[in-house]
């Protein structure tokens, strides 16, 4: 049985019209159209799509921050709408784009990663600690970094912590919303590193949301493929012959050309 | 350039200005045992409505008390009572702008529609309309400007609340096991509590302004006790044969909401952009 399943899972949103009569019901917008998922325990799948394609969307409604409109999420079989939303992110955290905005700036390194063990963990006061310069190690924080603020760290630095506070929790699945988009070629490389050694230590299922093929080829053992709402093609190997859509041929012909493009230049 | 460094500095010395004025005012209201001249109360029926002079800096009322000393009491009466208004407006308003803007839905809505129907109504004639039914008293006074102004405060702290609220450490907050409660104590309310403050000492000339309207009115604090709205009341009669006994209390509402002014237009820019 697969970790996180979704079902034919569909979302709407009422488009706002000047012109619309009160009597008549508001048009709806699909910004998610009956995606189908499913993620096994320890995989990295990534998911892949240009802008507005509903991937965001995707990682809000898995969280249970927006409710889905049709179509149902499972996680290990039971259904998200009938589990409290402190058991959901028990089991699940999501790291977002913005890691500056994601850091309380009046919070120190160590009161961030400590938060979670307080609050899902808080018979473990002794332990607490320990665990904190653990996860810290995990995620490639230097010690020294305890106690500084969200302001004196790098936007790689950030992201560490951040990827060390959902650590913390001990998910199941962590989703990453363009997590690694701001920062740079280094830092990425870096944080990727740490990732997988993460993955093969604490057995974490992975959703890697991005715009980077690269980094999806590099990282993900499959790739969802996003248009307008749908999935339209889920693969393994990296083969254009095995897409089915037009979409997906392009986006991986555009970076085997960019590939080949820069192998020649060099 | 030089215009741009010209106005900073303009701005900076208002602010010190208002500063140093509101703390002079306050600090003569604490003191003013020590300071006034002549006990507040004290009638003098043989110096009846005496001009400006070295016994009686600023004259004499009808009935023979020292206007300055009842200036200077009067601070304690009117600014105080504006400072007691101010953090009562706060505390209740915090609450209620909490709830309205972190749970949103029918409680936003039904706050909000409530606070629409009392800004509809220019905050004087409710004042006065809430005196009226509740008699007039120092206390009710004090319980209707509250009853009032506390409309302003929730729409003001609510849009602070919901910008906080969209910040994706609060989502952070919730997904690392916090409570509701938790995430409005320790992560909402220290971040907007400095912006709160500040609009809340913006509001002390208004409020002053209120209070003194009411008693001139007849409905807020009673005489014989000096306050500079009941001062102005009771000099009406006598403006024309001396009007210095109106025009001292006139100049003391008037210097204290212009000092309150002085540093509240320092503020009033960013935090006005904000709500």
């Amino acid at each position: 049985m697969s970790l996180l399943e979704l079902d034919q899972v569909t979302k709407e949103y009422p488009l706002r019209s000047r012109k619309r009569l009160w009597w008549k019901k508001a048009e709806q917008f699909q910004a998610v159209k009956q995606v189908s998922l499913q993620l096994k325990r320890g995989e990295c799948l990534g998911l892949v799509g240009e802008s507005g394609s509903g991937k965001s969307t995707l990682a809000k409604l898995i969280m249970n921050l927006e409710p889905v409109t049709k179509g149902d999420i499972l996680l290990n079989g039971c259904s998200i709408r009938q589990m409290k939303d402190l058991e959901i992110f028990k089991r699940m955290q999501l790291v977002l784009q913005d890691s500056h905005s994601a850091l309380h700036p009046k919070m120190n390194v160590r009161d961030i990663i400590q938060e979670p063990l307080h609050n899902f963990f808080p018979g473990e006061n002794i332990k607490r600690e320990a665990r904190c310069l653990q996860l810290m190690e995990m995620a490639g924080i230097d010690n020294s970094l305890l106690e500084r603020r969200p302001y004196q760290l790098s936007g790689g630095q950030k992201q560490r912590v951040c990827i060390a506070r959902a650590l913390a929790v001990k998910p199941e699945v962590i989703i990453f919303d363009e997590s690694i988009a701001s920062i740079d070629q280094e830092a990425q490389q870096s944080i990727l590193k740490r990732l997988k050694y993460i993955q093969s230590k604490e057995k974490v299922a992975y959703l890697f949301i991005t715009h980077d093929i690269d980094t999806l080829r590099e990282f993900c053992q499959r790739v969802a493929v996003m248009y307008k709402g749908e999935i339209i093609d889920i693969f393994e190997e990296w083969k254009v012959n095995h897409l089915t859509h037009p979409y997906s041929r392009l986006l991986l012909e555009t970076s085997e050309e960019t590939e080949i493009e820069f192998a020649q230049e060099s | 350039m030089f215009c741009k460094k010209q106005t900073s500095k303009l701005e900076g010395s208002s602010l010190w200005l208002g500063t140093a004025g509101i703390l002079f005012i306050v600090l003569t209201g604490i003191f003013a045992p020590w300071i006034a001249p002549h006990d507040p109360l004290a009638v003098d029926a043989s110096n009846r409505l005496a001009s400006p002079g070295l016994v009686y800096p600023f004259g004499t009322d009808h009935l023979g008390r020292c206007v300055l000393s009842r200036i200077i009491y009067g601070i304690r009466v009117t600014v105080i009572s504006a400072f007691c208004i101010m953090l009562i407006t706060v505390a209740i308003s915090i609450p209620i702008a909490l709830l309205a803007g972190y749970i949103r839905g029918n409680t936003d809505n039904i706050i909000m529609r409530m606070i629409d129907g009392m800004l509809a109504v220019p905050d004087f004639v409710l004042t006065i309309a809430i005196v009226g039914m509740l008699g007039p008293s120092f206390i009710n006074t004090i319980i209707a400007i509250v009853m009032v102004r506390w409309a302003d405060y929730v729409r003001f702290i609510r849009s602070l609340v919901i910008k906080e609220g969209q910040e994706d450490y609060i989502l952070y907050a919730r997904m690392t096991g916090n409570s509701h409660i938790r995430i409005l104590s320790r992560y909402i309310l220290p971040q907007i509590l400095s912006r709160v403050l500040v609009f809340a000492a913006l509001d002390l000339g208004r409020i002053v302004l209120l209070i003194a309207g009411l008693s001139f009115l007849g409905v807020g604090v009673q005489p014989p006790t000096p306050e500079w709205g009941v001062m102005l009341q009771d000099a009406t009669g006598y403006f024309q044969v001396a009007p210095h006994v109106m025009v001292f209390p006139g100049i003391a509402v008037v210097l204290f909401v212009l000092v309150c002014q002085l540093v509240s237009d320092q503020f009033n820019e960013p935090v006005t952009k904000e709500g």
